[in-house]
């Protein structure tokens, strides 16, 4: 090796080290939140505020997670999550692929500026329009419903899924349906048989989009729900910050509970997002 | 590829995605499960307590609801539990659109939120009778619970605002046990001198959060010791008075003094009984429905000592602010009087007795003879408590839009504690301000 080439190489060792260090401490930052609230979720309530401050509990215990799983409605309001998260998902795209797909393919009359209009729908803020949708709401008897939350969580995330599969759409090469119909295959045909499957990594990524809204979520489940039976798991955590004080132990053990689901959706699923959203965007 | 779409194509992918909606619809509409059709009209009651949970007092609730439920055949109650913060908004909005619950839980000061958003009906039809039998019987004049000379609710929970103080905090630093305001500023800022500013020895909370109550919790009683109030009974702001000067004075004093530092800027309540808990907080003025809470945290329990908080006068106690939960009559009720039977099963003895036990402050003077007080470990201080509210409680008005006074007043408080604003001219801004828009 040259010196000329170890001169090189030495700073961008150095830029390299310099990288991960950032990403280290970027990573740490995230995390440092989240095992606290591990550590908290194994203490007893009585020593959660104790100083001086323990990272590993002295007295493990787990309590909490009991207090949580059985004497609580969390698991009830993690299954309410889980149906309202993947009904809405399901409806979502029901309605958006083929919007999407209409807007990639198709050229009509006032295209440019109805996709336009769809996307203005989405930067509404939700609570502009929260008590027109409430009165509707109690006056058609949808209050308290799972219904009345998924209609409502389609309806908002149906413009920005279109306009992220549009995109999609847009980067498979038209020439594989044109081939299709050559073969024989309806326009409808080609759209479920050759451009859904290859729309896969879109698809997956919008479903993981529209979940996690649907899951983080507080405004709408909060507000179109009273019954205590068919709360979304953002509220049931609310449960824990009473008059009385926060219960930490507890909480923090409830939201370790709620964080399962989605870190497993993301471990299964992270690839396919990455390769959906980058699809999406370097053509959108 | 670029297609042009026709009236075909469109058609298709519109029935598609109909189909779609109309599967999604028929799969989710669930949930709605009001039955009905046997005669027993079914009440739902929206409170702060958890009766699923583990806390004792929702444990206590469960039992009365349950207790009521099994005693009589024309109603049966089912709770909602909701977040204390959100309920108020929830029930006003729910009963605006002609729904809201039967019964409601309110906490005092947001009774006249309530009544102004015609979420809850006056209850003088059925209570009257009630009251001229079991009224004397109160532990405090019911005038909490009116607005505009009517009833609009039953007080069916107590709590005073005490002295707390960390025992072994205050041995530590050889400081002895404060007997007025005075004593106790000059102990908290001694202690925080001495911990180099880790713990603070007098803390009042002066955060926006939660609409500036830790502060509007002292600021209140400490103006009706000097002789004032917030405000009068014209209904306007008289704060900013001599008496409300010498009380902010005196909050001012603590953080002058040293006892405080700008840390209570970012704190609530729930961040000073949780410095308490850590013991990063030697002193403060809370209430009694949090010391169990407190006393429970490691190192804590018997360390915790409360006190009647005591005036700038030896001997002599500040007033102490009587507010509580009560239990309202929703708006829309059909059922208003089984409703009143819950309301009266609710405040009957057994029911506060039951509550006692869990920690909660009788309403009832009768209730304090009790098992349930007498068994309580702290049944001296309890006691004391009851005296404490019998002898020094005052009922302060609360105006629908107290939330936004009290955030006002935090506000200039901070300015006028830690940034130098002058304390008379500050006090009549906000008065001003508030009376004005009044107008």
């Amino acid at each position: 090796m040259t010196a000329d080439a170890t001169r090189v190489k030495r700073p961008a060792r150095l830029r390299q080290a310099g990288i991960y260090a950032g990403l280290v401490a970027g990573a740490v930052f995230a995390v440092f939140p989240l095992l606290w609230g591990l550590s908290t979720s194994f203490k007893p309530e009585a020593t959660v505020l104790a100083t001086p401050v323990r990272w590993i509990p002295e007295h493990f215990t787990f309590d909490n997670y009991h207090a949580v799983l059985f004497d609580s409605q969390i698991p009830r309001n993690l299954l309410n999550s889980v149906i309202v998260s993947i009904i809405t998902v399901a409806v979502t795209l029901l309605i958006a692929v083929p919007a999407a797909y209409s807007a990639a393919r198709y050229r009509f009359r006032g295209k440019g500026g109805l996709l336009f209009f769809i996307l203005m729908t989405s930067m509404v803020p939700g609570i502009a329009v929260l008590v027109p949708l409430y009165y509707l709401a109690v006056k058609l008897s949808v209050y308290d419903t799972f219904f009345v939350m998924i209609v409502i969580y389609a309806a908002w995330q149906v413009p920005t899924i279109i306009w992220i599969l549009r995109g999609f759409f847009e980067s498979i090469p038209a020439d594989i349906e044109e081939a299709g119909r050559v073969d024989g295959t309806t326009t409808f045909g080609a759209f479920v048989r050759l451009i859904l499957p290859l729309a896969k990594p879109g698809i997956g990524a919008a479903a993981i989009i529209t979940f996690v809204y649907v899951w983080n979520d507080y405004l709408i489940a909060s507000t179109f729900v009273s019954d205590s039976d068919l709360r979304l798991i953002s509220v049931g955590l609310y449960t824990y910050l009473t008059q009385y004080g926060t219960v930490w132990g507890q909480l923090t053990a409830a939201v370790m509970v709620t964080l399962l689901p989605m870190i497993i959706a993301f471990v299964l699923f992270e690839r396919r997002l990455v390769a959906g959203l980058s699809a999406g965007a370097s053509k959108g | 590829m670029a297609t042009n779409m026709n009236r075909r194509h469109l058609l298709r992918l519109g029935a598609f995605a109909a189909i779609g909606v109309t599967t999604g619809g028929a799969l989710t509409a669930c949930g709605d499960g009001d039955s009905g059709g046997d005669g027993v009209a079914e009440l739902s009651m929206w409170t702060f307590l958890d009766p699923a949970g583990t806390d004792p007092r929702g444990k206590a609730l469960k039992e009365i609801v349950d207790g009521f439920n099994a005693s009589q055949s024309a109603a049966k109650v089912t709770v909602t539990s909701m977040n204390y913060a959100k309920i108020d908004g929830e029930v006003i909005r729910a009963a605006n659109t002609g729904g809201g619950p039967d019964i409601v839980n309110i906490y005092t000061p947001q009774l006249a939120q309530h009544v102004e958003g015609g979420s809850i009906q006056e209850i003088d039809e059925y209570a009257n009778d009630w009251l001229s039998e079991a009224g004397a019987d109160y532990l405090f004049p019911i005038d909490s619970a009116k607005v505009d000379g009517k009833l609009m609710a039953l007080p069916w929970e107590s709590r005073v605002w005490l002295l707390w103080y960390r025992k072994d905090i205050l041995d530590k630093y050889k400081v002895s046990a404060p007997t007025t305001l005075d004593e106790a500023i000059a102990a908290g800022a001694a202690i925080r001198k001495a911990s180099g500013n880790k713990i603070t020895g007098f803390a009042i909370g002066l955060s926006e959060q939660s609409l500036g109550a830790d502060f509007m919790e002292k600021f209140d009683p400490f103006t009706a010791g000097f002789g004032g109030e917030i405000i009068g009974a014209d209904g306007k702001a008289a704060f900013a008075s001599a008496a409300g000067e010498q009380a902010m004075a005196l909050i001012k004093k603590a953080a002058d003094a040293g006892a405080m530092g700008r840390e209570v800027l970012t704190m609530g309540a729930d961040e000073v009984v949780n410095g308490v808990k850590a013991g990063t907080v030697a002193m403060a003025i809370e209430g009694s429905y949090r010391v169990a809470s407190a006393r429970s945290a490691e190192g804590v329990g018997d360390n915790l000592v409360t006190l009647p908080v005591p005036s700038t006068t030896a001997g002599k106690n500040m007033p102490t602010a009587v507010a509580g939960q009560t239990l309202a009559m929703g708006a829309n009720t059909d059922h208003p009087e089984q409703v009143w039977a819950f309301m009266r099963y609710y405040l009957s003895a057994e029911s506060q007795a039951k509550f006692a036990a869990a920690g909660v402050l009788p309403v009832l003077k009768s209730v304090y003879d009790s098992d349930a007080i007498a068994k309580a470990a702290n049944a001296t201080e309890l006691l004391q408590w009851r005296d404490y509210l019998a002898t020094d409680g005052k009922v302060s008005r609360f105006p629908a839009d107290y939330s936004e006074l009290s955030t006002n007043l935090v506000k200039a408080a901070q300015n006028m504690i830690f940034n130098g604003a002058a304390v008379p001219a500050a006090l009549s801004e906000v008065q001003t301000q508030y009376n004005q828009k009044g107008k």
